[in-house]
């Protein structure tokens, strides 16, 4: 599984990406991203915004984007959300592929 | 209905303002006489930028319209992102505290309402004296400040990269700002118009900082976010609106990606199609303006971009083009004639690639 994150925006308008892939970690922290992936239901995020990838509200001002992309068994899913917007698991899985990068 | 009640009843206060603005002489005392009956130091503004003296029949109306009373309360959030459990540190007519943060977020909401009534005689956010909660130690080490429709959000920074989001004034100014052009023109925060957005918080976060300093256009460093760059980064702010894309070039953080006119605009779909990028543009042709100008930038630049956020024919989704058009508008109706407040802002706006 691989799990990609791409903040931009914020007051300093500055992007950073980060990504995660369990195939090249231990099989007990990969099964712990992949509980993470699916506690953040990311297709209901998705459909609730009623589009996939693209973004359609305007932002909340100076808050950070999310660009989240997870690729699993050849599927993919995508959520572009503002942090606010982002339920509490789907907040906790990106801050956590941030820290992982870093 | 009562005889004294007229048609000034029926006409909202802009048109009013309009024909103060651009009445001949019976039409704009007759407008200025019925706006002075709401004893607003607005009234008292318009009077005095219309008739560029203080007529002496508004001198009372000015010594008794607004409070200028702020009301500020600063809350800690104590490293949670769950505002409504942090607590209340600091409020009006309390004395310093030990925490920087706190202080910082306290004289700037001060510093920035100071500004917008000093200078435009706006009462808080809502020119009605709306109360102002600055929230600090936002999260863990995070790197941002921003305004959720209520209040301001300042984080700590990671450290490393950026240190607290209260240490710069304009930051401050910056996200008040935001609540400003919320409750005024409500730029939507995507593309050109977010674009516009970030551009008037950063003209008037700059402004406030020149204001609390008391400098002019040319002693201004025109910097956002200076000293908000941790020790270490190679970078002099967060940008440059004299120089947009030339504030920070860092093997961390990449180098500024501003653009300073069209020719450099970035189409993207990330940070709401590039908001904080193009804000560039509009902020050089401010700054550009400003410092042909002279003087204190509040007093004709600032009053132009003031009048033009009020300004009821600008739309919430307004481009690049239409905001640099309503500023011409909106300066033509402060400076009859053609003046170099005309002349200066034409050219500003040519240097920067937006056609008006």
């Amino acid at each position: 599984m691989k799990i990609a994150v791409e903040r931009s925006g914020g007051f300093a308008g500055m992007t950073v990406r980060s990504e995660v892939d369990t195939a090249k970690l231990p099989p007990e922290e990969a099964r712990e991203w992949e509980s993470l992936v699916a506690a953040a239901d990311l297709r209901s995020i998705a459909q609730g915004r009623g589009h996939r990838g693209g973004r359609r509200h305007p932002g909340m001002p100076d808050a950070f984007q999310y660009d989240l992309t997870v690729e699993h068994d050849g599927g993919r899913t995508r959520v572009t959300a503002g942090e606010s917007e982002l339920p509490p698991p789907a907040k906790e899985l990106v801050q956590r592929v941030i820290q992982h990068a870093r | 209905m009562p005889h004294r009640c007229g048609l000034h009843c029926l006409i909202p206060p802009h048109v009013l303002e309009r024909i103060a603005l651009n009445g001949d002489d019976e039409q704009r005392q007759w407008a200025l006489q019925t706006l002075s009956m709401d004893h607003t130091l607005r009234a008292a503004r318009l009077a005095n930028a219309a008739a560029q003296v203080t007529p002496p029949q508004y001198v009372n109306v000015i010594a008794q319209a607004g409070t200028g009373e702020k009301r500020r309360t600063i809350y800690d959030c104590q490293g949670s992102e769950q505002l409504r459990q942090a607590k209340v540190v600091r409020g009006e007519g309390d004395g310093p505290t030990g925490d920087d943060a706190v202080n910082e977020a306290f004289d700037g909401l001060g510093d920035t309402y100071d500004f917008y009534y000093d200078a435009y005689e706006r009462d808080s956010i809502d020119n009605k004296g709306m109360a102002l909660n600055g929230y600090v130690h936002y999260g863990q080490g995070y790197d941002n400040a921003f305004w959720d429709g209520q209040e301001m959000v300042f984080g700590d920074g990671d450290g490393k990269i950026f240190v607290r989001f209260t240490v710069s004034i304009d930051v401050i100014g910056h996200e008040l700002t935001h609540g400003v052009t919320e409750k005024e023109v409500g730029l939507q925060y995507f593309g050109q118009s977010g674009a516009l957005n970030e551009s008037v918080s950063d003209v008037f976060g700059s402004m406030v900082k020149q204001y609390a300093k008391k400098q002019t256009a040319d002693q201004a460093d025109w910097l956002i976010g200076e000293g908000l760059l941790a020790p270490g980064i190679h970078g002099r702010a967060l940008r440059d609106m004299v120089n947009p894309g030339t504030a920070y070039d860092d093997p961390v953080l990449g180098k500024d990606p501003q653009p300073a006119d069209m020719s450099g605009f970035v189409h993207t779909t990330q940070d709401n199609g590039g908001v904080h990028l193009n804000s560039g543009i509009p902020n050089r042709a401010f700054a550009l303006y400003a410092k042909a100008l002279g003087g204190h930038s509040w007093e004709k630049a600032g009053l132009v971009w003031y009048q033009t956020i009020r300004d009821p024919r600008l739309r919430a989704t307004a481009q690049f083009r239409t905001f640099a058009r309503a500023t011409l508008r909106n300066a033509r109706s402060l400076f009859p004639g053609n003046g170099d407040e005309i002349t200066a802002l034409q050219d500003a706006w040519k240097q920067v690639g937006v056609d008006v």
